[in-house]
This record gives C-alpha cells, sequence and structure tokens, in this order.
C-alpha cells in the first residue's frame, strides 16, 4: 500500500495513522484475542512510577518493551530487570503482573504493589545509569520506604476509556442521544416522537385493524412506552417484528463462500469454506464449514 | 476483482472506520480510501484462502432464507458451532454467503 499512498504524495506518516486507527478499533473491539501475538511491533507496558517516589524525576513514565510474542497478562516475578529504552535499568522487587487494558493500542500496567527501585548507585542522578548493569541485591535509596503499597491510577488508561466512549457513541445505531446535555430535552421528545410516530404509522398499516381515531390514541399510549426502549426497535411491537430483527446488524454474523448448499424437503445442509465468523463478541475464522438445520 | 464481502466484517469495519476518519480530517482522499479498500479484498481473500485451515462444523434450525443474485442469506437460531477445540452456542446468526466455485463473480455491497 505503500506505493499507493506515496503516488498520491502523502507521506508514510499518514499510512502509519490508518494502521494505528485501525488497530486501535480492532483492539478495542475486544473481538481478537490474539491478534496481539502477530502484531509485528513489540508491545510496549508503561511501567507507572509511584506518584510520592522519592526521587525527583520519577513523575516520568518509563516504557519497556516487552517481546510480542508475550501473552496477557504477563507475570514478571521478583528479581527480574527491566530495561528502558534509554538504558535505565530497574529491578523489580516484587512481583509485576502487566495486564492488558481492554482499550487502547498500549496494554496498560495494572500492578496492584510493585516496588521498582532503581539498580544505579543512589548518589549519582538517575540520568546515567547505562555503566551499572549490575544488579544490587537491595538497592534501598536512603529516602525509600521499604515497603511501598498502593494502587497506581494509570492515566493513558484513563485517556483511553475517554476515547473508548466517544468510539461507542460513535457506533450507536439509533437516533436518541443518551449523554446530550438535559437542555435540549425539550428537543429530544419531538424527534423521539416523530421517529416513533413513523414507525407506529407503518405498524398500523400492516396491521390495517385500528380505526383512524384508534390509532391515534393508540400511537400516543405507545409513545410513553417506547420512549424508555428506543434502543432496540425489535421491542413493543410483536407483529411486524419479523423482518426487522433479520436485517439488525448486532446478529452474529458470518461471512463466508459456499460451496454447496442442499435441501431435501425441510432439511438443509450448508458446505461452506472461507470464512469470518463473529459471535459471542468474538471472531473466529474457517477454512471449511459444514452445517445441518431444519427449518 | 476479489469480493467486497469480507469489508462487513469486524476487521473490515475497523478499517473503515479508519478510513472515514482520515478522510474528514482530509488527510486521504475519497478515491484513495477506495483503493485501500480494494487492497483490503484482495489481502483477505488472499489471507483466507492460503493461511487458514481450520473446520467448523454447526447444528441449528432455519429461520430464514434467501437467494438473491447468487448470494445467500440464512438466519439460523440456536446453533452450536462445533470446533475441535471449543463449542459455542449461540441464539441467532446471520449467515452471508457468496458462491465460492472459481467462476462465481463480485458480489457488490
Amino acid at each position: 500500500m505503500k506505493e499507493l499512498f506515496l503516488d498520491e504524495g502523502l507521506e508514510d506518516r499518514v499510512l502509519d495513522d490508518l494502521r494505528h486507527l485501525w488497530e486501535t478499533k480492532v483492539m478495542q473491539s475486544k473481538a481478537m484475542e490474539d491478534f496481539r501475538k502477530n502484531n509485528i511491533n513489540s508491545s510496549d507496558f508503561v511501567l507507572q512510577l509511584p506518584a510520592n517516589y522519592p526521587r525527583t524525576n520519577t513523575q516520568t513514565l518509563a516504557t519497556f518493551s516487552l517481546p510480542a510474542s508475550l501473552a496477557y497478562p504477563v507475570q514478571i516475578p521478583a528479581g527480574v530487570t527491566l530495561q528502558t529504552a534509554s538504558g535505565q535499568l530497574y529491578k523489580v522487587n516484587v512481583p509485576v503482573v502487566v495486564t492488558q487494558a481492554p482499550v487502547g493500542h498500549q496494554p496498560v500496567s495494572n500492578v496492584s504493589q510493585k516496588v521498582p527501585e532503581r539498580s544505579e548507585m543512589p548518589a549519582p542522578q538517575p540520568v546515567a545509569v547505562a555503566q551499572n548493569p549490575v544488579l544490587l541485591q537491595e538497592p534501598e535509596p536512603p529516602s525509600a520506604a521499604p515497603h511501598k503499597l498502593f494502587t497506581i491510577p494509570c492515566l493513558p488508561k484513563l485517556d483511553l476509556d475517554y476515547t473508548y466512549s466517544q468510539l461507542s457513541d460513535i457506533v450507536q445505531l439509533d437516533g436518541a442521544a443518551d449523554n446530550s446535555d438535559p437542555e435540549e430535552d425539550e428537543d429530544l421528545p419531538l424527534e423521539e416522537n416523530d421517529f416513533l410516530g413513523l414507525i407506529n404509522a407503518e405498524a398500523i398499516r400492516a396491521l390495517k385493524e385500528e380505526n383512524g381515531s384508534d390509532s391515534n390514541s393508540i400511537s400516543s399510549s405507545s409513545d410513553d412506552g417506547v420512549v424508555d426502549e428506543l434502543d432496540p426497535l425489535n421491542s413493543g411491537d410483536d407483529v411486524v417484528e419479523q423482518d426487522i430483527p433479520d436485517l439488525f446488524d448486532t446478529d452474529n454474523v458470518i461471512v463466508c463462500q459456499y460451496d454447496k448448499i442442499h435441501r431435501s424437503k425441510n432439511r438443509w445442509k450448508f458446505h461452506l469454506k472461507d470464512g469470518v465468523m463473529s459471535y459471542g463478541g468474538r471472531d473466529y475464522v474457517f477454512s471449511k464449514a459444514i452445517g445441518e438445520a431444519e427449518w | 476483482m476479489a469480493y467486497q464481502l469480507y469489508r462487513n466484517t469486524t476487521l473490515g469495519n475497523s478499517l473503515q472506520e479508519s478510513l472515514d476518519e482520515l478522510i474528514q480530517t482530509q488527510q486521504i482522499t475519497p478515491q484513495l480510501a477506495l483503493q485501500v479498500l480494494l487492497q483490503f479484498d484482495k489481502a483477505i481473500n488472499a489471507a483466507l484462502a492460503s493461511r487458514v485451515r481450520n473446520r467448523v462444523n454447526f447444528r441449528g434450525s432455519l429461520n430464514t432464507y434467501r437467494f438473491c443474485d447468487n448470494v445467500w442469506t440464512f438466519v439460523l437460531n440456536d446453533v452450536e458451532f462445533r470446533e475441535v477445540t471449543e463449542l459455542v452456542k449461540v441464539d441467532k446468526v446471520k449467515i452471508v454467503a457468496c458462491d465460492g466455485k472459481n467462476s462465481g463473480s463480485n458480489a457488490a455491497e
């Protein structure tokens, strides 16, 4: 794809942005569990140092690169040394569990307790560390307390939550704005009523049973009930909804090719191939699928 | 030309959404986005044909069936998907299947 992008005179950065956005969305869908393993980029986890760590420049986050083939959650036992890209060494004194945040591109470490201590000499500034690869058995900066047990709120995770909720809003199919301002409540019921008026009009046409006066009363009474449940279309009306759920795309969907579809009376046999399935919130693939169903 | 069938998957939809975002921020042109999608079609068709090698069985009851433009669309209820490793049960599933024979024609969205 690079050639196409370069033909358009665009930078590589745009292509990287596309890939990043794409992967972010795919990961956020939670539909692909082990996709991370196949990712070319090495996975990073951000080690968040304790807020009250005595060192001055410990407010910054240290980024570690883990091998891409690790499956989360990753447990790092005590005594392991982690090295950042800049060469700083951190020795983990307490077992660390790195879990993958459900949202976002980078997994963020959720550690319940950790005491990462620097392996450099306590006296010099922590910047120049690379010359001290030797691990000290008990590196304890004089001002550091021997025990620090706390949970650390992960800032990047908060940002990612915000992004996720943004995306949730985009994915939302119906017109009702749950998170809109309360000031706009006056406008909303009007829109909903119009929308419901359309639905009810179709229902009434399909049923062809009510009189004109009855239909008005029915539509006004059902408005109140359906306003609360605007989200699933297949609620409220029963008879007409046979076709609508058929087209509703929160179904578990399988997209594939068929080799042979066979029917005997009401017994159907399916021979399918090269399919992508999505059900139960997860994605699967198959090269061949054989199924039976009765109609 | 490969089937555009796989654009309505998690992977394909997220790609389309990303492309739309880039278009909205004027970083790419719609024409380029179309090229990306065409390339995606080729890649996903090739990948599915070559890299996937597993088999699934399923059984359920058929709710509806439709055959139009050489595309089968089924809605099944109470389906069990059985693979060697695991079993998954679903209340409702929609199957969209294009012609898998070599001479099958393209299916636009």
